[in-house]
């Protein structure tokens, strides 16, 4: 019959459009899937490595510290890292052929934390043997760490996928979907030594953090407190900061004003968009409603070759701050990236250092232009202080410091508190221990350790942790 | 055809053949930063490898094992150490593109032999500083990979404000304590969730980061960000708005 053939065709027809429409939604689920799932992986993987440099930073730190409180206070965290990089781990697939050796070695970590941390809080100091210990233990992690590291660097660049979303292909009919295991190579060939390990997953969630350490803009810059800025005056109208403009941004005949715009929050400002002809890339000016002063400047031009190093471009920053006004600026750390160089800046009163009154520079090397001004922790915290007498000399605060950092500079120096709301006078001491140096702050008034700080070194710069 | 003819015509294609090489090597080549993509990529890249700088892939993107190449290339030969391949690094490179007069068209100094566990970072650097330097690096491009997908085509200054507001997540106890925890906090960008975070950053999106991983942050402090034209939830108007850049608007 004509008609049933008719509505058989239009069913089979119906049918297959039905089931082309479900595969389809269940490629898009899959994908959508997969994607969750590499989400979370490169979340995990990220988190080793982050943990895993935490634990040899924190190592170093109880090395170079020359008291037993805080000792035990570095040691603590180190395990609570420790924990946290194995914990990680055990999430991750990595490929079986991966020694055993990584998880046992960041649970011996672990463990060895723990009980001197145990054994110290008891008042029992650390002996030769234990320090001996530590340090094998600690040159052991930092190449862990190094490894890991720059696999992950590797990784992250190179956008490789844990996950690969299903495709239609011959070996999906033939076998199946093959999960991934993780990769296992570092730069130079070696095994990223983590073992495979089954479970399950824990979140041990780390209340020990001490000042985070992840964005490495320079000492004590994170305490960018919420403060109200301490540098005010009166309102100016947007014309009047406008006016400004050629007192703060040099060369500005080159320049037109591209756009006015306002941004509020705890310093609200005037933003003002400069563009010079012929260039790529503006320069944005802010200028505190309060005031008038200059808050931050970033030109966004790309940078040619360099033409100076970092010591000629600290000298370029210098003569700039002295241009603008500010006196007593001493260029404290510096790294160059891709063409322009970032230094900090703190004030001295001429015995004193004072970090919290900092200002950021970001210097282009290839003209020796600065392209970045960041003022607003200057502006919060600069005024006239009090002179600050220490009561401990320096020869005293010495004998505070761990006798194993060969010591090569000492000074004052006001570091903020750890509310970023005051300061704290202290001895700062730059000292040596293996490769790394560190710097060591003596309360000037107690006499106690307050603060240690790694100093990360490269061909690039210097920069703190 | 006559023999002559043939004749002729060999010796002009012999002669193109040998100004092909003059000619190719005539064009300027573009100045490549970290982060550029394109054919002058591919050809610093080939030439790094052919020396036994470069141990990646030839892939036309100048990612981190290219920077590795090039800062140990321009180390060996003497140029400031910057990433940044110029007229300069060309003519090391033995690119005739440069302009007249700079650098040497002798053959620089191939790669000496690296010893098997040291990545380079120049000399003098241990283990800890490696190993702290590379994660800044990583953080860095995801980071850079993250402003890229969120914020491609849009001003500079917006790009530096997104980097930023990830950066102030990070030290608010609203949000998770490192960069990957906020980066990939469940449903929080949407480039995690459709894939395009895994793309490789444009090259501004690189300086962003970097420039907010230094401390600069246009936003004041801004913990959010939508595009007004999108965003649909009550919740986030109520933000308190701190400024306006492009087609986001950011806030506390």
């Amino acid at each position: 019959m004509r008609i049933g053939r008719w509505i058989l065709s239009a069913i089979v027809a119906l049918g297959l459009v039905g089931w082309g429409v479900y595969t389809v939604r269940l490629q898009q689920a899959n994908r959508k899937l997969a994607l969750a799932l590499e989400a979370e992986r490169q979340m995990t993987i990220n988190d080793v490595a982050y943990h895993a440099n935490q634990a040899q930073t924190y190592l170093g730190k109880a090395l170079a510290s020359g008291s037993i409180a805080q000792t035990v206070r570095y040691l603590s965290n180190v395990q609570q890292h420790a924990v946290d990089a194995g914990n990680a781990v055990k999430q991750l697939p990595f490929e079986s052929n991966v020694g055993p050796e990584g998880s046992k070695f960041i649970q011996q970590v672990g463990d060895l934390a723990s009980a001197l941390a145990n054994r110290q809080a008891a008042g029992q100091e650390m002996t030769a043997q234990d320090r001996a210990q530590l340090t094998q233990i600690k040159t052991k992690a930092d190449q862990i760490s190094a490894n890991l590291a720059t696999a992950l660097a590797d990784f992250s660049a190179s956008n490789q996928r844990m996950i690969k979303p299903v495709t239609f292909n011959t070996t999906l009919l033939l076998k199946g979907y093959q999960m991934q295991g993780v990769g296992k190579t570092t730069r130079s060939g070696e095994q990223s030594p983590i073992s495979y390990t089954q479970g399950g997953s824990s979140t041990v969630t780390d209340t020990n953090k001490e000042m985070p350490s992840l964005i490495y803009d320079g000492p004590f810059s994170e305490h960018v407190s919420k403060e109200p800025p301490k540098m005010t005056g009166p309102a100016v109208t947007l014309q009047q900061a406008e006016a400004k403009l050629s007192q703060y941004v040099a060369n500005f005949s080159q320049y037109q004003v591209t756009s006015r715009t306002e941004v509020n929050g705890k310093i609200p400002t005037y933003t003002f968009m400069l563009q010079r002809s012929g260039e790529k890339g503006q320069l944005s000016v802010q200028i505190a409603k309060n005031g008038g002063f200059l808050v931050q400047t970033n030109h966004s031009r790309p940078y040619n070759e360099s033409t100076m190093t970092l010591k000629d471009a600290r000298a370029k920053g210098t003569t700039y701050l002295n241009g603008l006004g500010f006196t007593g600026m001493v260029p404290t750390y510096g790294v160059t990236e891709s063409g322009a160089a970032t230094i900090v800046y703190a004030w001295s009163d001429g015995t004193v250092l004072h970090y919290r009154d900092q200002i950021k520079l970001k210097i282009a090397l290839d003209t020796g232009e600065v392209v970045g001004f960041d003022g607003r922790q200057y502006l919060t915290s600069h005024h006239t202080r009090e002179k600050m007498a220490a009561s401990v000399t320096a020869e005293t605060a010495k004998t505070k410091v761990n006798p194993n950092l060969a010591i090569s500079r000492v000074q004052l120096a006001a570091i903020p508190n750890n509310a970023g709301t005051g300061d704290i006078l202290c001895w700062e001491f730059t000292g040596t221990m293996g490769k790394q140096r560190y710097l060591v702050y003596i309360n000037a008034k107690t006499g106690n350790e307050q603060q240690i700080l790694q100093l990360i070194e490269s061909d690039l710069g210097t920069f703190t942790i | 055809m006559s023999k002559r003819t043939l004749l002729g015509l060999l010796v002009l294609s012999l002669l193109f053949a040998l100004a092909l090489p003059l000619v190719a090597h005539g064009q300027a080549r573009a100045t490549l930063r970290y982060g550029s993509t394109g054919n002058d990529v591919r050809v610093a890249q080939t030439k790094l490898k052919d020396w036994g700088y470069y141990h990646g892939t030839v892939d036309g993107v100048y990612g981190w094992r290219t920077l590795d190449a090039i800062y140990t290339f321009q180390n060996y030969n003497g140029l400031l150490i910057d990433g940044i391949v110029g007229p300069r690094t060309w003519a090391a490179l033995g690119e005739y593109g440069a302009p007249a007069g700079t650098g040497t068209a002798a053959a620089p100094a191939p790669a000496p032999a690296r010893p098997a566990a040291a990545p380079a970072g120049g000399g003098g650097t241990d283990a800890g500083n490696i190993g702290n330097t590379a994660l800044r690096q990583s953080d860095r491009d995801l980071l850079a990979r993250l402003v890229s997908a969120e914020s491609k085509g849009e001003p500079y200054e917006g790009m530096v404000a997104v980097a930023a507001v990830i950066l102030n997540r990070i030290k608010d106890p609203k949000f998770p304590n490192t960069l990957q925890g906020v980066v990939y906090e469940v449903d929080a960008f949407e480039p995690v969730s459709n894939g395009t975070i895994y793309n490789p950053p444009v090259e501004e999106a690189v300086r962003a980061a970097q420039d907010a991983m230094n401390g600069w942050d246009p936003t004041n402090g801004a913990l959010y960000f939508w595009n007004p034209a999108t965003a649909s939830s009550p919740w986030i108007w109520s933000r308190t708005i701190t400024l306006t850049i492009g087609r986001h608007v950011f806030g506390l």
